[in-house]
């Protein structure tokens, strides 16, 4: 019975390992493809992925010591006693400092990601904002200044609008301003890798970056409601040529006064420009 | 009913009687784990419930109340002649009256049947298709068939059981029953079933009729109907959390529409709506629905919407059948009888109503026999034609002269009318257009005559309080476009004291005057304070400032809360 119970145990642990081998396959993992489409989203993958490596080692090393301890109790005869010893000074040493250097070392290693992401590379509001994003209950509104004109803390006669449609040029940091219309929110962009919350009364630079052109997923990471579900919008990120294109368009559009139809179909512009993505 | 939505399983049948029970059989085979897992899904509604969730409300079609206030007779030839037409939130009626619906579902003809191929519980045909040759290729197995002509024609349950697009073979699962009457149906055993032979070349059918207005109803429970009810009357489990309430569909109109001020709303308004929900309120954007859902949603609501109409127009005419004046004036003599009795005094107990209903009654078995019917069509009629009207060229709103060019003088030509009697925009909307003008202090008449609002203010035709727009907000629910705005003011806001000015009152050009007007309150608006001015400046670049102040762009609007009064 005693060897049933070692075998047990340890099967549990066989079956973490085994599934957490599988997931990727088994789509249980990042979003899409698995792989982050920001720069800074792949250097935080490549954390992730270190700790990953760091917490197997340990979990599958302990997992063998505590199967082999069983197994050696389990076969042992009924009526041999166990001995009983009382610290080991060497060991409890090895066992505090070998931790203590790898906790040591994410700790230091993880610093250059961090400040690359707030600091070093873009600190909050160094790059022009390319929009306005306030989520309220229960969408996303986002507010574009106009082509060529920087983004003005308040709304501008000539601004751009659009619901739910976050659109970026491709492959540079762009930076948005983050607010809230009502109560917290979180602005999260699970492709990228970017997650920020949105507080009333606090607008709040966030920047990232769209290595490819795509449309990614928006959602809320904050239960903001009883329609927090609800708040699902795109991030769509093309070429810089094509959104600039698109803006022109758009602005055409906020400007329809019924009379000269600027585009045929009112709504094909973002088609147009989904459509035209490689 | 979560059930139901866990079958999600989208029929409509051409039901005479709506309660027949049309056979889910084809989908439910794909449910067999759900029907394993739906003991663990219970436990956890269950769970779910104490923690505190409202339970589901019911998926039925609730009636108004001026219908249940009906003579009982009366009120059940309503509903009756609603069950019929329009079935239930379960089983939806195809009523072919409704042409300006599109029910979905493909025509076709039995071009020849393969004889070999079929037997008593299977037909296999070749069919031709009514130039609806796109819907053909995404039929679906298991989608209702329903004869229009031949043998078969009023056997219902019949479903498709395999279907090749190229080839346009179709295979039907004969299922179906007789829906005859229940004195025909003694003389054929109930499982009536008719031979195959019977299905001719040239027999007439539709192929999963209703398809596109019940996937509409599965899009509608599962994202409008919690606001919206299952109605459509604006009355769903969240709407009480709602300041302004969510729209009640059934008197056929809509507030922010780009027809004439007495047309319905087009399919393009509603699909505007969709993709840019309402800003101001809690109508969210729905731009990345799937486009057919979309579609399909659209016309379930433009369903509800005739069907609340239909229902209120009925009733409105039987309001000689109408028991209201009698309850109220029971209820009052009960309350004089109950106030007398307190003090003491000798009173007798008001006459019950029992005889007046009854007499209400007899009237409207008279009534029924020889003009009900009638009454049903003209109202049908007039629907049909008033919804068939709003998708017409003629009843969108066209500026007949392109926007007045947006400068200072057009702006003051626009002030100057806001505050004139001609318009008085500024009643309402305030003379700074900040929504706090002295209609919104006053006491207002309720449409129904029945004295005054309880409460000082505007209020809608659904009789919510109303205040005027706040001009300095810079939010537009029915869209920021000068030709949104142009619509606005030309032909009101429907169902509300928001009038039309087009035609009449306003030329064009005085029209985009205000527009222009309207549009520069939100920047130029008097309670911007100079040190609001210069703190916008501070934080620009140096080399735009002289542009700012060109476009005189600098005012700090509050966040709006989502909560406020429309
Ligand atoms: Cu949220």
């Amino acid at each position: 019975m005693a060897r049933f119970w070692s075998i047990y145990f340890m099967s549990w642990a066989a079956l973490a390992v085994a599934l957490c081998l599988a997931a990727p396959s088994l789509g249980w993992w990042f979003p899409d493809t698995g792989e982050a489409m920001s720069s800074i989203g792949r250097r935080i993958d490549g954390l992730f992925y270190i700790i990953l490596w760091i917490t197997s080692i340990v979990f599958v090393g302990t997992q063998i010591a505590l199967g082999y301890v069983l197994w050696k109790g389990a076969v042992k005869p009924a009526h041999e006693k166990a001995t009983y010893s009382h610290g080991n000074h060497t060991l409890e040493v090895i066992w505090t400092v070998i931790p203590g250097i790898v906790l040591l070392f994410i700790a230091i290693y993880q610093m250059d990601v961090w400040a690359a992401f707030r600091m070093r590379n873009y600190a909050p509001g160094e790059i022009e904002a390319i929009a306005e994003v306030t989520a309220r209950q229960f969408e996303w509104r986002i507010r574009y200044p106009a082509p060529g004109k920087p983004l003005m803390p308040m709304p501008q006669p000539d601004d751009v609008y659009t619901v739910n449609d976050l659109r970026i040029p491709v492959g540079r940091p762009v930076s948005i301003s983050l607010r809230s219309g009502d109560v917290q929110h979180s602005f999260f962009v699970p492709v990228l890798r970017i997650k920020q919350d949105a507080l009333p009364g606090t607008v709040i630079p966030v920047w990232f970056d769209a290595l490819q052109p795509g449309s990614y997923d928006l959602v809320c990471a904050e239960l903001c409601g009883w329609g927090h579900y609800k708040m699902k919008a795109r991030v769509l990120a093309t070429s810089e040529e094509l959104f600039q294109k698109w803006k022109q368009e758009a602005v055409l559009l906020q400007a329809d006064d019924g009379i000269v139809s600027t585009n045929p179909q009112e709504n094909s512009a973002g088609d147009q420009a989904q459509t035209s993505n490689p | 009913m979560p059930d139901s939505l866990l079958k999600s399983m989208p029929f409509a049948s051409f039901a005479k009687t709506a309660d027949q029970p049309v056979g889910c059989g084809q989908l439910q085979d794909s449910w067999h784990l759900a029907g394993l897992l739906r003991p663990l899904v219970w436990g956890v509604m269950l769970l779910l419930g104490t923690a505190g969730c409202t339970p589901n409300p019911a998926v039925e079609f609730t009636p108004r109340t001026s219908t249940t206030l009906l003579a009982p007779n009366a009120r059940q030839a309503v509903e009756h002649t609603l069950l019929t037409h329009f079935g239930t939130p379960d089983n939806l009626v195809v009523w072919d009256r409704l042409s300006v619906i599109d029910f979905g579902g493909a025509k076709a003809t039995v071009e020849s049947l393969d004889a070999k191929a079929s037997s008593s519980a299977k037909a296999v045909m070749l069919v031709t298709f009514d130039n609806q040759s796109h819907l053909a290729k995404n039929l679906r197995v298991g989608a209702p068939v329903r004869w229009v002509s031949g043998a078969r024609e009023g056997i219902q349950g019949d479903r498709v059981a395999a279907f090749d697009a190229a080839t346009r073979q179709v295979s039907i699962a004969l299922e179906g029953k007789t829906s005859a009457p229940a004195e025909e149906s003694q003389e054929e055993t109930s499982s009536s079933s008719k031979p195959v032979g019977e299905i001719a070349a040239g027999d007439a059918l539709v192929i999963d009729d209703g398809g596109l207005l019940a996937q509409g109803r599965v899009v509608y429970q599962r994202n409008c109907m919690h606001c919206h009810g299952s109605t459509g009357d604006g009355k769903g489990p969240t709407a009480k959390y709602m300041q302004p309430p969510p729209r009640d569909y059934r008197d056929g109109i809509f507030k922010f529409t780009s027809t004439q001020a007495a047309e319905r709303i087009t399919r393009d308004d509603l699909m505007r709506i969709l993709d840019d929900g309402i800003p101001g309120t809690y109508m969210p954007s729905f731009l990345l629905m799937d486009p057919t859902e979309k579609k399909a949603v659209i016309e379930y609501v433009r369903w509800l919407s005739i069907r609340g109409e239909m229902e209120k127009r009925i009733t409105d005419d039987l309001g000689d059948f109408s028991t209201k004046d009698l309850k109220a004036e029971y209820a009052q003599g009960e309350a004089a009888f109950q106030a007398a009795l307190k003090k003491g005094e000798k009173a007798e107990p008001p006459a019950s109503i029992t005889p007046a209903v009854d007499t209400l009654q007899k009237d409207f078995a008279e009534f029924f026999e020889t003009d009900y019917q009638g009454v049903v069509e003209d109202t049908a009629d007039f629907l049909v034609s008033a919804w068939e009207r709003a998708e017409t060229p003629e009843s969108v709103i066209t500026p007949a002269k392109a926007r007045v060019p947006d400068d200072a003088a057009s702006r003051e030509r626009g002030r100057l009318l806001y505050l004139s009697d001609k318009t008085k925009c500024y009643t309402c909307h305030g003379a700074q257009g900040r929504g706090d003008g002295p209609a919104n202090f006053e006491y207002w008449k309720m449409p129904s005559g029945d004295g005054n609002y309880p409460r000082p203010g505007l209020h809608d035709l659904w009789g919510n309080l109303l205040p005027a727009r706040d001009l300095t907000r810079g939010i537009y629910r029915g869209g920021r476009r000068p030709v949104d705005l142009y619509r606005r003011l030309y032909a009101g806001i429907k169902g509300t004291p928001m009038p039309a000015f087009g035609g009449v009152t306003l030329t064009d050009d005085e029209i985009w005057d205000l527009v222009n007007y309207v549009l520069s309150v939100e920047f130029t608006a008097n309670g911007t304070s100079l040190s609001d001015v210069e703190s916008s400046i501070k934080k620009l670049p140096a080399t735009d400032k002289v542009q700012v102040q060109e476009t005189k762009a600098e005012k700090i609007t509050e966040v709006e809360p989502a909560g406020s009064a429309s």
